[in-house]
């Protein structure tokens, strides 16, 4: 899939659109995604959603080609998602639970049903966070990008990531330690 | 019911997918905008997040490296200091030698000038004594010539007195002669009842002579034999209430000294006619063989020497 974005990459720099709609194909759900989980609604998600790929391709020629081209195109979402989050007051935004109210058809990614209530709890817990775990969750978790890519698209260091992912999955464990969920 | 951390990594990578709104995917590639050939890429996100990114850890080798060179000065700072303590501590054990020296030469010179004062104050003493030495010559002198000069003026006064009633009746002064003769017996008489009346007081008081003539009127049988015959400025009287330096002649030379003293000492004296009453009740008339001298604050006769 890498060789393959590589080569879209490429064609698309060229200026082939047909390589960009390529790209825009592989990318956009996994955009789409984590601008959904973050900004709490479909209108917003895809505005941040355009908004990034039109920075791609804007910036197209600026890639270097020292991290992959997803991690590139999430360093661009993510400065997206801060300029949005900065443009807004705090108190007009707010998460929703993503997790039961705009779910894909397919298979139950869970194995029962305590699994679930464990699983959408700790969903909600992890919007609770503090900005800069949640991000990190959010990249690293909801997004599969390495600690190492992870790391790239915030701007921070390898040993931070893993700092704040240590603290996330404290707090984590700490408030879903009870028998019964703090609810 | 606890969970372990790789239970709580699982489920957050399991998040379910999010449905796509179907409209997106053609929006997106309605959008595209691809760059031109020649037109250059514009950075996606600040240019500066590199330097962002780098900045702590910049900020930190630029702090560390400012503690290093504090810590270098310091260092240096520190040795310098120790190496002028060292040549500090060696200049005071200089300075404790130099105070010892110090405290000595004051010492010295602390005598010095001591010793200088006890020089002065010598001289001075030397000069002193030859001043003392020549004021008793001249007390002596004083005394010599007092006598002498009361002797001269007893003279004239009985030379007036003979001038102005017994020069008719005694023309060749026989009579005046024989006055005097007799006042001189007199005045030796009184000297010698003067001389038993100190001895008896002093018997009465352990051998010791009495402070003036008032005190041993007990033992005088009169105060007329306190005037000389000869000394006509006094007044004889016959009581001791009414006596005082008019009706006095006689000198008491040994007030209060003890009666065991040399019997050559003398205890009182005419001033008129020059006798003397010695401490052991003899008296001895005027005579240019004998002379008075004060030793050791009394009175002494001595035989005068022929020179």
């Amino acid at each position: 899939m890498s060789d393959q974005a590589e080569q879209l990459y490429d064609r698309a720099k060229a200026g082939d659109p047909a390589a960009a709609s390529g790209l825009i194909t592989l990318y956009y759900e996994r955009i789409f995604a984590y601008f959904r989980r973050l900004s709490g609604n479909d209108e917003d998600a895809q505005d941040l959603t355009q908004k990034t790929f039109l920075k791609v391709w804007s910036s197209l020629r600026s890639y270097q080609k020292r991290s992959s081209l997803c991690t590139w195109i999430h360093g661009v979402a993510h400065h997206v998602y801060v300029d949005w989050r900065r443009s807004r007051d705090s108190s007009q935004w707010q998460s929703d639970d993503w997790w039961q109210t705009c779910m894909a058809d397919g298979p139950n990614p869970f194995e029962d049903v305590a699994e679930k209530e464990l699983a959408h709890r700790l969903y909600s817990l992890v919007e609770q966070l503090e900005e800069g775990n949640k991000q990190t969750v959010h990249l690293h978790y909801y997004q599969g990008l390495s600690l190492k890519d992870t790391a790239e698209v915030l701007g921070v260091a390898t040993s931070t990531v893993k700092y704040r992912l240590r603290e996330a999955l404290n707090f984590l464990r700490s408030q879903t330690a009870e028998p019964k969920f703090r609810t | 019911m606890g969970h372990s951390t790789e239970k709580t990594e699982e489920l957050l990578r399991k998040a379910p997918r999010l449905k796509v709104p179907d409209e997106l995917l053609n929006e997106l590639k309605r959008d595209i905008r691809l760059p031109r050939d020649g037109e250059p890429g514009q950075a996606p996100f600040g240019s500066g997040s590199s330097l962002k990114r780098w900045l702590p850890a910049f900020s930190f080798s630029v702090l560390l490296l400012a503690c290093l060179v504090a810590i270098a000065v310091q260092s240096s700072l520190l040795s310098e200091l120790r190496r002028e303590n060292q040549a500090l501590l060696a200049e005071s054990q200089d300075i404790a030698q130099l105070r010892q020296e110090n405290q000595e030469y004051h010492r010295l010179r602390a005598q010095s000038e001591q010793l200088e004062q006890l020089r002065k104050d010598n001289v001075e003493l030397q000069k002193l004594r030859s001043e003392v030495a020549q004021l008793r010559e001249q007390t002596q002198q004083l005394t010599i010539l007092r006598a002498e000069n009361q002797r001269l003026l007893a003279e004239k006064k009985a030379n007036e007195s003979r001038t102005a009633s017994g020069t008719e009746e005694d023309p060749f002064g026989e009579i005046g002669e024989a006055k005097k003769k007799a006042q001189s017996t007199a005045c030796v008489n009184n000297l010698k009842q003067i001389g038993l009346g100190a001895r008896m007081w002093a018997n009465d008081h352990k051998d010791v002579l009495p402070p003036d003539f008032l005190a041993m009127r007990n033992e005088l049988n009169t105060p007329k034999i306190l005037v000389c015959p000869g000394d006509h400025a006094k007044v004889r009287t016959a009581n001791w209430a009414e006596f005082g330096p008019a009706n006095l002649s006689y000198e008491f030379l040994a007030p209060g000294i003890s009666a065991r003293e040399s019997p050559n000492t003398v205890m009182t004296r005419c001033p008129l006619h020059g006798h003397v009453g010695l401490l052991d009740g003899s008296v001895h008339q005027s005579s240019p063989n004998f002379k008075i001298i004060q030793k050791d604050g009394k009175w002494v006769m001595e035989r005068a020497s022929y020179e």
